[in-house]
């Protein structure tokens, strides 16, 4: 008897999770928040110093153990409004901000560079902050260059990033340094690095820190001394979706303080501000120099070698790794035909783990959004010597773009509403718009549900003559109506569809919820 | 009843289940038809008119908007439910001890690495800003390993600047258990420096005692009890014929008290100034029958084998190790001195100096991160002036990866170890051990060494060993090492007697 209740029980639970079914979500009549109100005054939280032996050993043993122990899909992002975009906040869309421009002259040195990288911390003329970097002696222009045109890309993405200026100084335009520590760090940035022209080096001049430097943002939680930080910055759809605009610029290298907080404002009005601050190794920076690395024992994906082989040769075996081009120097391994979906940053990044296809689309939208003249003007502010290797980055950008773009809208159902009218839903199809291959859709399957899930309407193929999807409304809908909605690909269905709650009142029908 | 009762109540959920999902899981659209066009389209009448719904409305937010929270971002005023989530969630529910227990392991390194670690160490500057002042973990502790008590526990850190604290907790069974305390104060300027105050109970039965010597069988300093009149070692004979006598099995009880003061001169130089209490008292293993200690040796023979001692035990210990980090494999070299000196409490006469050293090379060959590491360990004691010196003081050899069994005066041991990366914080090892124990330096060669050899993997953070499996072997036997988090017999000197 008691074993056949067990089994019951033991059924029960089993049958438990599959005993619901979908149900959407309720979103509220609402206008969609685009501001999120998170700069309110908060005084000065502690600065941030992990120990970047914890960060490495978390980021390379602890999390792969606790995913691959974890099932359950991610939490959706946090930080998105009703119609699934981020709105503007202390992490995203900044307002246009005047910039402050390159160094005047003179300057004098401070110190080491504040913000983790390596460099001269410097005051211009006006009192503003730079952090001055030289380019490696065998590759001149890749820091410099690199970190102007990733900056560039990054804040047209919406991301915060610090000025980036490539500038050539004189050993002259520096004073002397006010303590040994200032004098020892200028020392050594005129001594390293690529040989000057004439008396001048080329320098890329990083305007940071713009306030108090907080260190390095939290990998996954919140900021503990942030108020108005509510979101985990794993459940931030603007750091899970970063790996797409990375693998653009080619940037994997993503060190323990790339993402920094900076308090702005006078100490007890001020709040804090959220930068990518370590953007020096785009266009596959990180590459270089990996063939040595490999013979003196360095670690990485590049190497030939697993770990069965490690362990049945001692380690005896040579090493190699794969050559870095050498045509343009102001280059590492940036390739056009580089794969989104395998791209990964070093050391892993736990939020861009958590992208779910969402997040993606999103990503790819934004990359989609960019303007030609933004690229050109980014890549103008490199100041390529070589004039094909500026026209070789032009190229790649725009090749890993389009590839980043198609992989994002192959994760869902890439349409956006683009008007509701009385007995009509207009969505409006990205990749038809494109005209991406392969993500083309030629009909769109729709569902109609009430908000419990129960539908109301018999399903629907539409056939969108362009880019434009028409939906028609059911009649005597329910006042909450959900429209799902999903493209049928030559290939196949898209792997989710767009989901578009519609709200009807006396004024009319209007969109107040969009999930992709 | 009950028996239809539960499976009635078992079907129903479960066609509950199969009518939501037959209902609308995941609605999914009309098939299409690869040969048929699409028709026109219509607007579909409706099939099941409800009630209007009024979700929540606009008066929610609060005016003038100032929205923060993601609930208020996103306008939800009810998330989604996913039967593909419940699904996920339900296996990750089955699966939440393991990941938490790994989570918790890896969270409570960084701490350990400068709180517990298997030397006494004075962190570097950057070890003690971890884990964030505030912070608590709780992990677990597992140790394995042949011959020995298996023992389970738990471990909690927590830090709040400038101190630290730990507190344990091990069983291994009724007579087996151990409770540790640790409170440390450690600031980075002017000089790194850590003072510690420990405080430990522990009980361990099972202890294995063979006797003095490298041979111990032989040996005529000890007084076995079925050997009756030891004719052999009368006079100034030193060694008896080869015998074959049993390991005597004793339980062992102590408190213990250690306040330690750690400074950082230099960034590869460290100096440790500690002194302890110690309360030990010693009987037969419960159940060691005709093996237990007072069966094996004549009474009175082994010094400290019946009652408690107390003593006090300060010591003065410097070190030299310019490795980056004893965590991964890493290329430099360390020297280490220490001297110390036991005195006995009230009426008892114990009293010994302990003295020793050991110097060590991590030489890389071929790749930064393949060390070949040749150690030599030296470690002598002497009594002071007329006291006695309890058995479970002598000098054994904790760091033979063999098994540790033998006591004496004085003990060399060397070592050669290859140790290389696998892959990112994974390393393999292989080992050869030579041991051997004297009455003094002059007779450590009169019997051979002792040798073990064997293999391993590591698991290791930048700045701490996180586990290992190694197995030795050597003529005792096959010695299998399981540990996971930090075992509870780590330790300097002050910790291991």
């Amino acid at each position: 008897m008691r074993s056949r209740i067990r089994t019951a029980v033991l059924l029960a639970l089993v049958a438990s999770p599959f005993a619901c079914s979908y149900r959407p979500a309720l979103f509220a009549a609402a206008p969609p928040v685009v501001l999120v109100s998170d700069t309110d005054p908060i005084p000065v939280p502690d600065k941030l110093d992990p120990l970047k032996e914890v960060y490495y050993t978390d980021a390379y043993v602890r999390r792969p153990l606790v995913l691959a122990l974890d099932p359950e899909i991610p939490m959706d992002a946090g930080d998105v409004n009703a119609l699934d975009e981020v709105p503007r906040s202390s992490w995203f869309d900044p307002p246009d901000a005047r910039p402050d421009g390159p160094p005047v002259l003179p300057l004098t040195p401070i110190g080491a560079a504040e913000s983790g990288q390596p460099g001269l911390a410097v005051s211009d003329a006006r009192g503003l902050l730079y952090e001055l970097r030289r380019d490696d002696k065998e590759r001149p222009e890749l820091i410099s260059a690199s970190a102007a045109v990733a900056s560039r890309l990054l804040a047209a993405l919406g991301y915060r990033t610090p000025e980036v200026h490539v500038v050539t100084i004189a050993a002259t335009d520096l004073k002397e340094g006010a303590t040994k520590l200032a004098a020892e760090a200028m020392t050594d940035l005129l001594r390293e690095g690529s040989p000057p022209k004439g008396d001048r080096y080329r320098v890329r001049a990083t305007r940071w820190p713009i306030g108090i430097d907080l260190g390095p943002t939290p990998v996954a939680g919140i900021h503990p001394g942030d108020p108005n930080d509510r979101v985990p910055h794993a459940e931030r759809r603007t750091l899970r979706a970063l790996g797409l605009a990375l693998y653009w610029m080619g940037l994997r290298r993503l060190k323990p303080y790339a993402l920094r907080d900076v308090y702005v404002g006078e100490p007890g009005k001020g709040h804090l501000l959220h930068y990518l601050v370590a953007v020096d190794d785009a266009f596959g920076a990180e590459a270089v120099g990996r063939e040595a690395q490999a013979r003196l024992g360095g670690e990485g994906k590049y190497l030939d070698e697993n770990a069965l082989t490690a362990l049945v040769t001692l380690g005896l075996r040579r090493r190699t790794a794969p050559p870095v081009q050498t045509r343009w120097l102001a280059l590492g391994e940036f390739e056009p035909t580089a794969d989104p979906e395998t791209f990964d940053t070093s050391p892993p990044y736990e939020p861009m783990d958590r992208l779910l296809p969402a997040d993606a689309y999103w990503m790819g939208k934004r990359l989609a959004a960019v303007p030609a003249e933004t690229i050109t003007a980014a890549l103008a502010a490199a100041h390529f010597s070589d004039p094909t290797a500026r026209a070789r980055v032009a190229e790649v950008l725009e090749a890993r773009r389009l590839r980043a773009i198609a992989w994002a809208f192959a994760q869902v159902t890439p349409a956006e509403v683009e008007r509701v009218e009385p007995g009509h839903l207009t969505l409006r199809d990205q990749a038809n718009g494109r005209k991406i291959p392969g993500l083309e859709a030629d009909r769109y399957a729709v569902t109609f549900l009430d908000d419990n899930g129960t539908r109301v309407a018999p399903p629907l193929l539409v056939k969108p003559p362009d880019t434009a999807v028409t939906i028609p409304l059911p009649r005597g809908a329910p006042d909450y109506l959900v429209v799902r909605a999903q493209a049928i690909r030559g290939s196949g269905r898209a792997p989710r569809p767009i989901e578009i709650h519609l709200f009807k009142n006396r004024v009319g029908v209007r969109v107040v919820g969009v999930v992709h | 009843m009950t028996r239809p009762l539960a499976i009635l109540g078992s079907a129903l959920l479960l066609l509950l289940g199969a009518a939501n999902l037959a209902r609308a899981d995941e609605p999914t659209a009309p098939a299409v038809e690869p040969t048929s066009a699409p028709a026109p389209v219509k607007a579909p009448e409706p099939v099941k008119p409800r009630e209007p719904v009024k979700p929540p409305e606009a008066a929610k937010v609060p005016e003038p908007v100032k929205v923060v929270l993601p609930a208020q971002v996103r306008g939800m005023g009810r998330p989604a439910v996913r039967p593909n989530r419940a699904l996920g969630a339900f296996a990750a529910a089955l699966l939440f001890l393991p990941r938490k227990m790994v989570e918790l392991i890896f969270l409570a390194s960084g701490t350990a690495a400068g709180l517990v670690r298997d030397q006494q160490v004075v962190p570097r500057v950057e070890e003690l800003f971890s884990p964030s002042s505030g912070e608590i973990t709780i992990f677990p502790t597992l140790f394995l390993a042949s011959r020995q008590r298996p023992s389970a526990g738990v471990r909690v850190l927590g830090r709040l600047d400038p101190f630290a604290a730990s507190l344990a907790f091990g069983i291994g069974g009724l007579n087996d258990i151990n409770s540790e305390a640790r409170l440390r104060y450690a600031v980075s300027k002017p000089l790194p420096i850590a003072v510690d105050v420990e405080g430990l109970y522990d009980i361990r039965s099972g202890l294995q005692y063979l006797g003095l010597g490298q041979r111990p069988d032989r040996d005529c300093r000890n007084n076995f009890v079925g050997l009756g009149t030891d004719a052999e070692c009368d006079g100034k004979s030193l060694v008896r014929t080869a015998r074959t006598e049993p390991a005597a099995l004793y339980l062992e009880r102590r408190a213990r008290g250690i306040v330690s003061l750690g400074v950082r001169p230099g960034e590869n130089f460290e100096l440790f100034v500690s002194s302890s209490f110690l309360r030990s008292a010693v009987e037969d293993s419960p159940d060691a029958g005709t093996v237990a200690l007072s069966r094996v040796f004549q009474p009175g023979s082994v010094l400290g084998s019946s009652g408690s001692t107390h003593q006090f035990y300060t010591e003065i210990a410097l070190r030299y190790d310019t490795r980056l980090t004893s965590g991964r494999p890493s290329s430099g070299g360390l020297l280490e001195g220490y001297t110390g000196l036991a005195r006995g409490t009230g009426d008892d006469n114990l009293g010994y100096f302990r003295v020793g050293g050991r110097a060590a090379l991590f030489i890389p060959v071929l790749r930064k991160s393949n060390i070949l590491s040749p150690q030599i360990t030296l470690d002598g004691l002497a009594p002071a002036l007329d006291s006695r010196v309890p058995f479970t003081n002598l000098i054994s050899q904790p760091e033979f990866r063999g098994f540790d069994t033998r006591r004496d005066y004085f003990s060399a041991m060397a070592t050669i170890d290859y140790r290389w990366s696998l892959m990112r914080y994974l390393a393999a090892r292989i080992f050869l051990d030579a041991a051997a124990v004297a009455s003094s330096p002059a007779h450590i060669f009169d019997a051979p060494p002792r040798i073990a050899t064997g293999f391993g993997i590591d698991l290791f953070g930048e700045s701490a060993l996180l586990g290992q499996l190694a197995f030795s072997f050597s003529a005792d036997g096959v010695r299998l090492l399981l540990s996971f988090g930090l075992p509870p017999g780590f330790g300097d000197r002050q910790h291991r007697y």
